[in-house]
């Protein structure tokens, strides 16, 4: 019980570390008043991109998804570059502690950061939009904007570890979620992009949760379902990927003997 | 003379400021192409008026983004840096170092609107039918003034706010939606198009989108209702800006956090 107590605030210290900045007043602006402007924005455009607010439902709700992309990137994404900013980094290299849960420990509260934010932009969407679904929707939403968030959130890790590489991640950090907003397919159908740049949508995250939300809004609950194992599969596949590239650093910092002078 | 050097000076040190960020270059040169692909993917090609969003609109948003984004902070980024107390005190005036700087964010954005542009004709391949170019470059002017004046107001507002960094990106957003930047203001609920009406962009925009569509478009109207709301923004900028000087001064915050 104690060790679960002190991960939970190891965690929170974590999460208000990239987050100091941040004050009550800062965090309704930064996390709610943006996401609920943005998703304002993406609806109003999509409606009129696709003619009527009834068409543009799927997309609205793919939208509200996307707003995960704020912690996974603003949040998670900066958590080794934030280190290596404040002088912590060779701590957090050098800790005899298992790297699993070092990250784990360090993404938990911006993953829940994260969902809370999708979870506003959804009911924002039924609120504003005056959506009606039947209440296993609702629960198989919630289910699916988990795994996404999970698995955007483990691919903001893996963008983070470049963070060791680099003096300034913001650029980095931009481009992808402007990738991941582009080929989640979240605003038109992936099919529209030209010269088959429809399979980098396939291994980018929450291209699966899109499909699957957008199944799921249309009446298919178990074939939303379904596709959203995908999506835990792409998560999966860039933890792994970023667990492996922060150790082959974190060993060349030792033999190099230059964990903060990357 | 005076003034006109020092805003040189001011545009010079403000380009070589601003792209040593690359966060700045990523606005200028990567954010216009994001939004002129997503409106090509979303929007119907064939009609005129999409064609007119895809090209000029996403130009037009990205100019705003950079824009909005370099301006919004501009007090607080010299207090970041530390250099406020020595720019307050420039005999030439605070007021009017900061005004430069946000038209020499302005005129740097206008790199974004030249690759949304070129994006658009070459990759893309859509077209604009200009009715006028005489009256496309009156009318752009009046909607850079506009820019100017809502983005110094912004300065000071988010200034006074004493949240800019958490403001920063989130005025952006009302902003692209209500000037019908992308997408036709009467799309938006009455009470939101009402709004609207109160910024100058939207008419700036208004009138630019018209003579884009290839229509005839002699009606001074918008433009005017556009600079008298710009002119009206800029007093209250000034009027905003005051404040801050004055109470910083009294509270000895100028450059404390």
């Amino acid at each position: 019980m104690r060790r679960i107590a002190a991960f939970l605030r190891n965690s929170w210290l974590a999460f208000k570390g990239v987050s100091l900045w941040l004050n009550p007043q800062a965090y309704l602006t930064e996390k709610i008043v943006n996401p609920m402007f943005r998703l304002l924005f993406y609806a109003f455009l999509l409606a009129y991109g696709y003619k009527t607010m009834e068409n543009a439902t799927v997309y609205i709700f793919a939208n509200a998804m996307l707003l995960s992309t704020i912690s996974a990137f603003n949040g998670v994404g900066i958590i080794y570059f934030s280190e290596r900013h404040q002088g912590t980094l060779i701590y957090t290299i050098m800790t005899p502690k298992s790297k699993f849960v070092v990250i784990f420990q360090k993404v938990l509260f911006h993953i829940l950061d994260a969902l809370i934010t999708v979870t506003i932009g959804m009911l924002l969407a039924v609120v504003i939009f005056n959506f009606k679904f039947a209440g296993n929707i609702y629960a198989a939403l919630l289910l699916i904007s988990i795994l996404g968030t999970v698995s955007v959130s483990a691919f903001g890790i893996f963008v983070s570890s470049f963070g060791l590489l680099t003096r300034d991640i913001n650029m980095l950090l931009s481009i992808a979620e402007s990738v991941v907003f582009l080929f989640s397919g979240a605003n038109f159908p992936i099919k529209r992009l030209p010269f088959g740049l429809g399979f980098v949508s396939q291994i980018l995250p929450l291209s699966h949760t899109v499909l699957a939300i957008r199944s799921v809004v249309r009446g298919n609950i178990w074939s939303g379902l379904k596709l959203s194992y995908m999506e835990i599969v792409v998560g999966l596949v860039y933890f792994v990927l970023s667990f492996f590239f922060i150790r082959f650093l974190e060993h060349q910092a030792r033999v190099q003997g230059n964990s903060d002078l990357y | 003379m005076r003034y006109l050097r020092v805003f040189l000076a001011v545009l010079k040190m403000q380009t070589k400021i601003s792209f040593s960020r690359n966060l700045f270059k990523f606005s200028v040169l990567i954010m216009p192409i994001f939004f002129s692909t997503l409106l090509y993917f979303v929007y119907d090609k064939a009609s005129n008026s999409s064609s007119s969003y895809i090209m000029l609109g996403s130009a037009v948003a990205s100019l705003w983004g950079v824009t909005c984004y370099s301006s919004a902070i501009e007090i607080e980024r010299e207090r970041i840096s530390g250099t406020l107390e020595s720019v307050s005190m420039t005999p030439i005036g605070f007021e009017f170092i900061i005004f430069s700087k946000i038209i020499a964010n302005t005129v740097i954005g206008l790199i974004s609107f030249g690759v949304t542009l070129v994006y658009s004709s070459l990759i893309l391949q859509i077209s604009l039918p200009v009715y006028s170019y005489r009256q496309f470059v009156l009318w752009f002017l009046i909607l850079l003034f506009s820019f100017i004046s809502m983005s110094f107001l912004l300065a000071t507002l988010l200034t006074l706010s004493g949240n800019a960094f958490a403001w920063m990106s989130t005025v952006q957003y009302p902003i692209y939606f209500l000037s019908g930047m992308l997408f036709p203001v009467k799309i938006l609920p009455k009470w939101v198009q009402y709004i609207s009406s109160v910024i100058p962009i939207r008419w700036s925009m208004e009138s630019l989108m018209k003579i884009v569509s290839g229509m005839p478009n002699s009606s001074i109207i918008p433009n005017l209702i556009s600079i008298i709301l710009s002119l009206l923004y800029l007093a209250l900028a000034h009027y905003s800006f005051r404040i801050i000087e004055i109470k910083r001064r009294k509270e000895g915050t100028l450059g404390g956090f």
